[in-house]
């Protein structure tokens, strides 16, 4: 009898729902793995993780040669792969049946997992909140990111903060300041520098205007520990209306900002953490740090903090400690560190909109391997039902 | 990102593209898990991959823009003094340009002056040895020490005009725009510029010089304001005077 050749549609979702495929992914993902581990050294725990896990194509940068070519495919392609292929795998394999529902429970179950892991790597936020006993805060502050803060200080009411992330320093050449007659230009970008008085032996700055004009800028290769953090250095010319206000040094590794003036607006400069501002306020009452008596052995930390939220008429306090977040207008506030002797605490401030997907998909999985197994048992324990009945009762 | 907006706070991101594409991703995932895959086409799969891949980057890469109380400008506490599991950076960020500044304890007499009745003084330290204001609080009179001759008179000069959108000097006009006066702690180089524009700035300076340091007193702000503190700052820079005891 002749072979009826496949439509060309099902052997593509036939090769989708292959179990080759996903042995090959499975495969991948232990690759990546391996290398993303062993990248931690040079590049640490983050810088791995988003160059292999969190990215499409792994890259290879040629040295010295500014070139870069995709050698591998990175986590999320495998990882939307796999769950194409369990996707289809699911709709093409398994009977839509009562006597199955176990196994669509657990797939179910897998597929949300995925999902909440794609969400969770392409919203989560994770934000740091300092604050001091006695001090009211109403910011985040990211702990990795910096952006340049141009600030409109003229009305002494109000301050009109403009933030430019660092990404767009990094990339962009002209930059517009929405709202302002400012661009930003970005004359030299430095990962990581090492900034000191600048000697005469020293080249000569590219700032002309600001403190970077007696400041030598050394490039140094970005710290890969998760401990050390960049100091970073961009040589930055605001202009507007076609007029230069000169080439000025930014970095976080300046304590104040720097001022200039157009058309009677004073403008400041600085280069810092990237802040969120939140429409409510916290206010640190106490910070504590428990030890066990008689030892250095800490036992508790937590923070009493006061919320206000003038907008909601809400006024209560919080205590916060460890692994008793503060849940507050989709964000988690956790007791992270502390320091100044015992009078600053620091709140790590999680906001993840796909937080409770891992949560579900564990109770469907679970619930989908019980239902699996009392079926199952069902069915065994009715075949073997008349296999007990002696012969001839 | 997801900003929150609400009074008194407005806060603007303009991220439209993004969120459709990631609004975007949801749905196909959506749409892959109700639809049943034996009858998605590979199209439609293909749209749900790029899409999710896409999403990788939608990340905030747009300038805000947050309108804010003048308290909810001032610094935090730095993650940096942090103890415990936050460990300072290492290029130390908070100090590294501080070696260009010198300090009032760093040797060699401290500069005092007698304040004008009405103006404010106060020191937030960093870069400012201290910050002046007039009555009205709009006109910024900073002073700054710093070590040597901090590159020099025509440098420093320079620097000032371009905050004001004023072009670069030479040595020159530099001498015709000097002003000599006559304090107690010695001849100071005292500047005077005006900005363009409609709105014009106006910036007086004034550089003192002790043993290998050199003061900084700048009076910066709107013409009509500056002008009015003038003749104040006039005394101020006359009462300058060195104090070796401190």
């Amino acid at each position: 009898m002749p072979r009826t050749k496949a439509h060309p549609g099902t052997r593509v979702l036939d090769a989708v729902a292959s179990l080759k495929l996903t042995i090959a992914c499975l495969v991948c993902l232990m690759v990546l793995v391996v290398a993303c581990t062993l990248a931690q050294v040079r590049m640490g725990t983050l810088g791995a993780v988003t160059a292999y896990i969190r990215s499409a194509v792994v890259w290879w940068h040629l040295p010295g040669m500014g070139l870069r070519l995709p050698v591998f495919p990175g986590g999320l392609t495998v990882g939307v792969v796999l769950l194409i292929n369990l996707i289809v795998a699911q709709g093409r394999r398994l009977e839509a049946s009562w006597r199955k529902s176990g196994l669509w429970l657990v797939h179910a179950g897998l597929i949300l997992l995925f999902v909440g892991e794609f969400i969770s790597g392409a919203r989560q936020v994770e934000m740091q909140l300092p604050i001091e006993e006695g001090q009211t805060v109403a910011f985040l502050e990211s702990p990795r990111d910096l952006e340049l803060a141009i600030t409109d200080v003229t009305d002494p009411a109000r301050d009109q903060v403009h933030g430019i992330p660092e990404a767009l320093l990094s990339h962009e050449n002209l930059i517009a300041v929405p709202g302002t007659p400012l661009s930003i230009k970005v004359s030299r970008y430095y990962q990581n520098a090492d900034l000191s008085r600048r000697a005469d032996a020293d080249p000569i700055s590219l700032a002309t205007a600001g403190v970077g004009t007696s400041l030598a800028v050394r490039e140094l290769p970005p710290v890969s520990r998760d401990d050390e953090r960049d100091l970073r250095a961009v040589f930055i010319e605001p202009i507007a209306a076609g007029k230069s206000y000169g080439t000025w040094l930014v970095s976080n590794g300046l304590g104040a900002p720097q001022t200039f003036i157009d058309e009677g607006r004073t403008y400041t400069l600085s280069l810092r953490q990237r802040r969120e501002y939140l429409p409510y306020s916290l206010t640190l009452k106490k910070f504590s740090h428990d030890i066990y008596p008689g030892t250095d052995i800490p036992k508790n930390f937590s923070s009493l903090v006061h919320l206000s939220n003038p907008a909601r008429g809400e006024e209560r306090d919080v205590l916060i400690s460890m692994n008793q977040p503060l849940r507050y207008a989709g964000k988690a506030f956790y007791q992270a560190s502390f320091g100044k002797n015992d009078t600053l605490s620091i709140l790590q401030v999680v906001e993840n909109p796909g937080w409770l997907l891992p949560y579900i998909s564990c109770v469907l999985v679970a619930a989908g391997l019980v239902l699996h197994f009392a079926l199952s048992l069902g069915r065994s324990l009715r075949r073997r039902q008349p296999a007990l009945i002696p012969a001839g009762a | 990102m997801r900003r929150l907006c609400a009074p008194p706070f407005a806060v603007r991101t303009n991220c439209a593209a993004n969120r459709l594409l990631c609004r975007g991703t949801v749905a196909g995932m959506e749409l892959a898990m109700s639809t049943g895959m034996a009858t998605l086409p590979a199209p439609s799969l293909m749209t749900v991959l790029v899409l999710i891949l896409s999403c990788a980057d939608c990340r905030q890469e747009q300038v805000t823009l947050a309108s804010l109380p003048k308290a909810q400008g001032a610094p935090a506490a730095p993650p940096a003094v942090a103890q415990a599991s936050v460990a300072p950076p290492s290029a130390a960020p908070a100090s590294a340009a501080a070696p260009a500044f010198a300090t009032a304890e760093e040797g060699g007499p401290a500069l005092k002056w007698s304040l004008p009745g009405g103006w404010v003084e106060t020191h937030p330290g960093g870069m400012r040895y201290a910050t002046l204001r007039p009555p009205g609080g709009s006109v910024d009179v900073s002073v700054v020490v710093l070590s040597g001759p901090a590159g020099g008179e025509l440098a420093n000069v320079n620097r000032w005009r371009s905050q004001i959108g004023l072009s670069a000097i030479g040595e020159p006009a530099l001498s015709a725009a000097r002003v000599t006066l006559h304090a107690k702690a010695g001849d100071l180089a005292v500047y005077d510029f005006l900005s363009d524009g409609e709105k014009q700035s106006r910036m007086v300076a004034a550089l003192a010089t002790n043993g290998d340091r050199t003061w900084f007193l700048k009076m910066l702000g709107d013409a009509v304001e500056v002008k009015k503190a003038r003749p104040e700052f006039n005394h101020l820079l006359q009462s300058l005077h060195f104090d070796a005891a401190n």
